[in-house]
């Protein structure tokens, strides 16, 4: 009966002697010298028996039958292994594929192994042997063999194991082998990779890159030992090139997954910029505060003299309304300054989206939906800053959509496991995710999208996303964000969550008793003493100034012997020169460990702002304050 | 030994033997060339190979004496050991020489299929 068969063996007297003794019996025999030669013939020769030397180089017999089972042309196929190594390990070639096993030996026994496989194969009975070598009952075990193959095992081990993927071209770019890593970041099945060309798995413009380190012929060169970067399977690598001995040998690809490189490397790259720009912004918050105070406080006490109604009083209105603006510029900043976080409390992310919902124009509500967990977590967070977060992705979201279309805004308590991907600690947090139905984010602007000064648009300062950016920093927590070309883009906000309910309860303090309160406020600037000094004795309070630390320390221990002592001390942070907030208050401490002191600055970051009653204060003032953000902090600290 | 009863042992008319001895020795010179090109370069991966191929066709041939020296250089070059590859080579040599005579000569006795002390330095040592 004459078959179809092709013989797979590297050795040409492997190959002349099965190929004519195949031949004698009337088969039409095709002989290939490797693996990767047997699937080029296998493309246009469909076999029906195949003979398959289990060691080869480059695509291994094990191998070609695993790749020969997944081609539906092939599945019926008779394949058995010829191996030399049958009596040193036991195969298990039908796990691999392959229905039967021929020990190699002399070649009288060969034959007559041969002939009877061939048989069988003619009688239909694959697949139902016992997974016995034939001829290997015959052959004995040799120490050297089994060295051998230890050896052999230690390394395909330590491969597997890698953390780089290794790839094993031909002298003329082909691959031959892959471990598991290289498998998993290339992303294609293995049987589909063997015996393709390794340019094949690049985008265009990585292509030539890679084909500049083969020449003419395929053949490799070495590269240096320089690293490309590429993309692979989607994802930033690098790819090394290192050639086995000569050039015909073939080479080994060794390929590094890059992505959580390139994430820390973006992530330290934008916290430089922030640092740059927080050292300015600091600066802002400082001295632009600080001449806010004086304006704030001076329009105030304006308007009591210039009384309601008059002329002079809506002017100041205006004056006001501009301090305001300038107020919120300045603090659009802060969140950039060095030196802490946010001032926190406990909020609830659905009230202030709900409340910046309420207070949104007509149009803006109708193509806003909304969506919120029943039993969302509250956040430690600064209210100001999570709705000027907010706010920067909404308006995004609404700009990415001239034509029209809806945002949804949604928040749900989310769990993020340690060690994962966004660089935040793992844990409870709530995810707050604000979506739009845009054109999507470009590839090329993904990548620079958070950095400050970065913007598409004319119009725009790009300090948006680089605000929402350095909020989620300082809170904690961090923003992600999804794109699809056309379809849209979602971005993600995680705040660390709370999970038990902690309120603050206030109550009034009444003017009554105010006159009997005596306050001692300290500040460097002159101006902002006057102001506020006004202020204080406006809402009722009495009221000493001072300079500095030294003076403040002077006046509260003379005031104490004299049993008039004060009710609370205001203390400028930052005293250029003097004593400031810090030094004064770990000595007010000592002379009276009840003291009520309340911190106030530009510096509204500043960890001592942040973190105030950590340091001994009971209050804080932000400046510029006004007069009733000044009544309210009074009011609270006075009353504890 | 006898080359008449090992071609016929192993199944072969006279010319079929002869046509694979021929294979043999030429894919074996390609081998050794593969081998001495490794010591050169002190490249371990090509003597293994090439000792590799010429081991596994000793075995069909049934030539012990051949097949052992491979085995020992194949070993040794996998655990990156070239120190006496070169006199290894040169018995491998020896030996295949030897089937070449063989073959010019007619097939009378050639003593690479066999060795009287199981060693194969003892072979060379016979020939010298």
């Amino acid at each position: 009966m004459s078959r179809r068969i092709l013989v797979v063996d590297n050795h040409p007297v492997m190959l002349k002697f099965m190929s004519e003794l195949l031949s004698e019996e009337g088969n039409h025999v095709v002989t290939a010298e490797d693996g990767l030669a047997a699937l080029d013939i296998l493309k246009d020769f469909t076999p029906e028996v195949l003979f398959v030397d289990l060691i080869m180089p480059h695509v291994s017999g094990e191998k070609l039958c695993r790749i020969i089972r997944k081609n539906p042309k092939l599945r019926d196929a008779y394949v058995v292994i010829l191996s030399a190594i049958a009596a040193d390990e036991k195969i298990d070639f039908l796990a691999f594929g392959a229905d039967a096993c021929i020990a190699k030996a002399p070649f009288d026994q060969m034959r007559r192994h041969v002939l009877t496989v061939l048989k069988e194969a003619e009688s239909g009975s694959r697949r139902t042997g016992s997974g016995m070598t034939i001829g290997g009952e015959t052959m004995h075990p040799r120490q050297i063999t089994r060295e051998l193959l230890t050896v052999k095992h230690h390394f395909e081990v330590i491969l597997e194991t890698m953390k780089e993927g290794v790839v094993e071209i031909t002298g003329n770019g082909r691959i031959v082998f892959l471990n598991q890593t290289a498998l998993k970041l290339i992303g294609v099945p293995e049987d589909e990779l063997i015996a393709s060309r390794l340019t094949d798995l690049f985008q265009d413009s990585d292509r030539g890159k890679v084909e500049r380190l083969l020449d003419a012929n395929g053949n490799c060169h070495q590269n240096g030992g320089e690293a490309l970067e590429l993309v692979i399977g989607g994802k930033q690598a690098s790819l090394k090139v290192l050639p086995l001995g000569s050039e015909d040998m073939g080479a080994l690809v060794i390929l590094e997954d890059l992505t959580e490189r390139k994430l820390m490397e973006a992530r330290l790259l934008r916290a430089q910029k922030m640092e740059a720009i927080g050292t300015l912004a600091g600066g802002i918050a400082h001295d632009f505060n600080n001449i806010l105070t004086t304006i704030f406080g001076s329009i105030s006490l304006a308007k009591l003299d210039a009384g309601p109604g008059s002329g002079m009083a809506e002017r100041l209105e205006d004056i006001e309304q501009a301090s305001r603006r300038a107020k919120e510029l300045a603090r659009q900043l802060l969140p950039f300054s060095k030196g802490g976080g946010p001032v926190r409390k406990r909020v609830s992310i659905q009230s202030i989206i709900r409340e910046m919902h309420l207070t949104a124009q007509m149009d803006f509500r109708e193509r806003t939906v909304l969506s919120f967990q029943d039993d969302l977590c509250d956040v430690d967070a600064d209210e100001f800053q999570i709705k000027q977060a907010i706010t920067h992705l909404v308006t995004n979201a609404f700009q990415a959509m001239p034509g029209g279309g809806k945002v949804r805004i949604s928040a749900a308590n989310s769990i993020v496991r340690g060690g994962n991907r966004l660089g935040i600690q793992g844990g409870k947090y709530v995810q707050i995710s604000v979506e739009d139905q845009g054109p999507g984010i470009p590839d090329e602007h993904l990548s620079r999208i958070f950095d400050p000064y970065f913007t598409t648009r004319s119009s725009a300062k790009g300090l948006g996303l680089a605000t929402v950016y350095s909020i989620m920093e300082n809170h904690r927590g961090c923003v992600t964000v999804e794109t699809k070309q056309n379809v849209g883009t979602v971005f993600h906000l995680y705040l660390p969550a709370l999970e038990e309910a902690d309120r603050v309860s206030s109550g009034d303090v009444q003017g009554a008793g105010r006159a009997e309160m005596r306050i001692l406020l300290m500040d460097d600037e002159e101006m902002v003493r006057r102001v506020a000094g006004s202020m204080i004795e406006h809402l009722g309070y009495s009221v000493e100034l001072v300079r500095d630390g030294t003076e403040v320390l002077s006046l509260y221990a003379k005031a104490g012997s004299n049993g008039k002592p004060f009710d609370l001390v205001i203390l400028d942070l930052t005293v250029p020169g003097g004593m400031g907030g810090k030094e004064t208050m770990e000595k007010l401490l000592q002379i009276d460990p009840g003291v009520r002191v309340i911190v106030s600055s530009g510096y509204s970051t500043d960890p001592i702002m942040t973190q105030h009653e950590s340091w001994g204060f009971r209050g804080v003032l932000e400046k510029p304050y006004q007069m009733s953000e000044l009544e309210s902090e009074l009011e609270r600290v006075l009353q504890r | 030994m006898n080359w008449s009863n090992m071609e016929e042992r192993l199944g072969f008319s006279r010319e079929e033997f002869m046509e694979l001895l021929e294979v043999f020795l030429k894919a074996a010179e390609a081998d050794i060339g593969l081998m001495q090109a490794g010591i050169d370069q002190k490249d371990h991966h090509k003597v293994a190979r090439g000792a590799h191929s010429i081991k596994g066709a000793a075995l069909n041939f049934e030539l012990p004496v051949i097949r052992e020296i491979a085995e020992r250089i194949e070993k040794r070059a996998n655990r990156g050991l070239l120190d006496g590859a070169r006199e290894e080579i040169r018995l491998l040599c020896v030996s295949l020489l030897e089937i070449s005579s063989a073959i010019q000569t007619g097939f009378t006795q050639c003593q690479a299929y066999s060795c009287s002390s199981g060693s194969c330095e003892s072979v060379v040592r016979l020939r010298e």
